[in-house]
């Protein structure tokens, strides 16, 4: 009894002294319209100079899309491979997200701040640049109607995610949490080698909807109570839906997706616009593919989860399965 | 036979000293935080376990029951007021217009590694 005291304390001790923490690297810093912050056991000057190399790009209201959007043609390369992606997206999960709404968007003033009801005539106006047959891409050129305004504030946030994954795997670098405002990627293993612990919050604002225990991947999310605007007396959703030129009505109030590997990341921030444009009735597919998974919230409390997903609801939350 | 000679214990006793002081480095802080930044940069840390009042570039805000919330803010979206209070590790508030942002930091060990939604 006696003997195995001495080691059991040194053991104890080592224990203890052993928990001085890595070196974790984080920074914060606005771009793509949001908050940006990023956690990485390596040096992240360079994660952050390609999400600000991206927004310098793909910002609607700055640099390059700003020129490209009054003019017919860009070989911006950004504007390239981004429309690309999305393309490829629409033409496997449809049209809800149409990154040629860039008139409607600035009309409803959404992401400007200033917000106002426009007119039926306005209305019909933007709607009549949009269409995703107004966009063309060839060899590096991407051409579109002069009146048709690109916006990717659907997509942008997750494609930058995908540009940080490609430079992180590049450097070998071995843990980051990146977030991209609604999109974040989980990369790498966490230094303690657990999974990564995802916190949904509540789109009431109160008790979380639970917790996503996952390996490394891209989460984004849509909906949630701070993405509504009010104006004229009248609450709105700040999505629109592209074929009416209004505010989206949906039953979804919450939308988690998770995706995996390359490309990931413009694909879960396309997926949750979709599906929160889509609402419950258009739910079954998603919950049931293989290469994504999410965890949907509706107005009458009930939760939607993906199998194979390891998440765990919050008891007094509101919402159950 | 001696059990613990001099020697042994004066080895205890001092790989204990240096384990009490990395705990002390490891656990000090304890209690839960929000960090007050402005374009990025840590301007204000405020503890949650005293009510308080204080103000960063025009914005209020207010620490009561181990939360915070901003009380006011001259943007035009108001989405950091609709934001509500805040207490969880990792929760954050965000004023784009201002560029103003409160994040939660606390010791919590179960808690999320991020917060979405
Ligand atoms: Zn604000």
């Amino acid at each position: 009894m006696k003997k195995s005291f001495i080691p059991l304390i040194i053991s104890t001790v080592m224990i203890f002294s052993g928990c001085q923490k890595n070196k974790i690297y984080t920074s914060d810093f606005f771009a793509m319209d949001t908050l940006c912050s990023i956690k990485s056991d390596i040096d992240i000057k360079e994660t952050e100079a390609v999400i600000l190399t991206c927004n310098a790009s793909l910002d609607m209201y700055s640099g390059e899309l700003l020129k490209f959007n009054e003019i017919e043609e860009t070989d911006n390369a950004y504007i390239y491979d981004i429309t690309e992606k999305t393309l490829s997206l629409v033409s496997l999960y449809g049209e809800n997200v149409d990154i040629t709404s860039g008139e409607l968007t600035s009309l409803w003033g959404i992401s400007s701040g200033n917000k106002t009801v426009p007119s039926e005539d306005e209305i019909k106006n933007s709607l009549s640049t949009m269409g995703y047959e107004k966009i063309f891409l060839k060899d590096g050129i991407v051409s579109k109607e002069k009146e048709t305004k690109l916006d990717f504030g659907a997509v942008a946030k997750g494609y930058a995610c995908d540009l940080v994954y490609k430079n992180l795997s590049e450097k070998n670098c071995g843990y980051a949490i990146v977030s991209v405002g609604s999109s974040s990627l989980l990369f790498g293993e966490k230094p303690d080698k657990t999974d990564f612990k995802i916190e949904i919050k509540n789109p009431d604002g109160n008790i979380p909807l639970g917790m996503i225990e996952t390996k490394s991947c891209f989460v984004s999310t849509s909906g949630g109570y701070e993405r509504f605007f009010e104006a004229d007396g009248k609450t709105y959703s700040h999505i629109l839906d592209t074929k009416t030129g209004y505010p989206v009505k949906t039953d979804i109030v919450s939308v988690t997706v998770l995706c995996y590997g390359e490309n990931g990341g413009i694909k879960s921030d396309f997926l949750a616009t979709d599906i929160f444009i889509g609402g419950t009735e258009n739910l079954s597919k998603h919950l049931s593919s293989d290469d994504y998974k999410i965890v949907v919230a509706d107005k009458n409390k009930k939760l939607y989860v993906s199998e194979g997903i390891e998440f765990t609801p919050y008891e007094n939350s509101g919402y159950s399965l | 036979m001696k059990l613990i000679t001099l020697r042994d214990l004066a080895i205890i006793l001092s790989i204990l000293i240096i384990s009490v002081i990395f705990l002390a480095i490891n656990f000090r802080d304890n209690g839960t935080y929000a960090e007050i930044s402005y374009d990025g940069k840590v301007v204000k840390t405020v503890s949650l376990s005293e009510d308080s009042e204080f103000s960063v570039n025009d914005i209020k805000f207010s620490v009561k029951e181990n939360s915070v919330c901003v009380v006011s803010s001259p943007c035009p979206d108001k989405i950091c007021v609709k934001t509500g209070a805040i207490k969880r590790n990792g929760e954050t508030i965000i004023c784009l217009p201002e560029k103003v942002s409160v994040r939660i930091i606390s010791d919590d060990k179960v808690s999320a590694d991020i917060i979405v939604g």
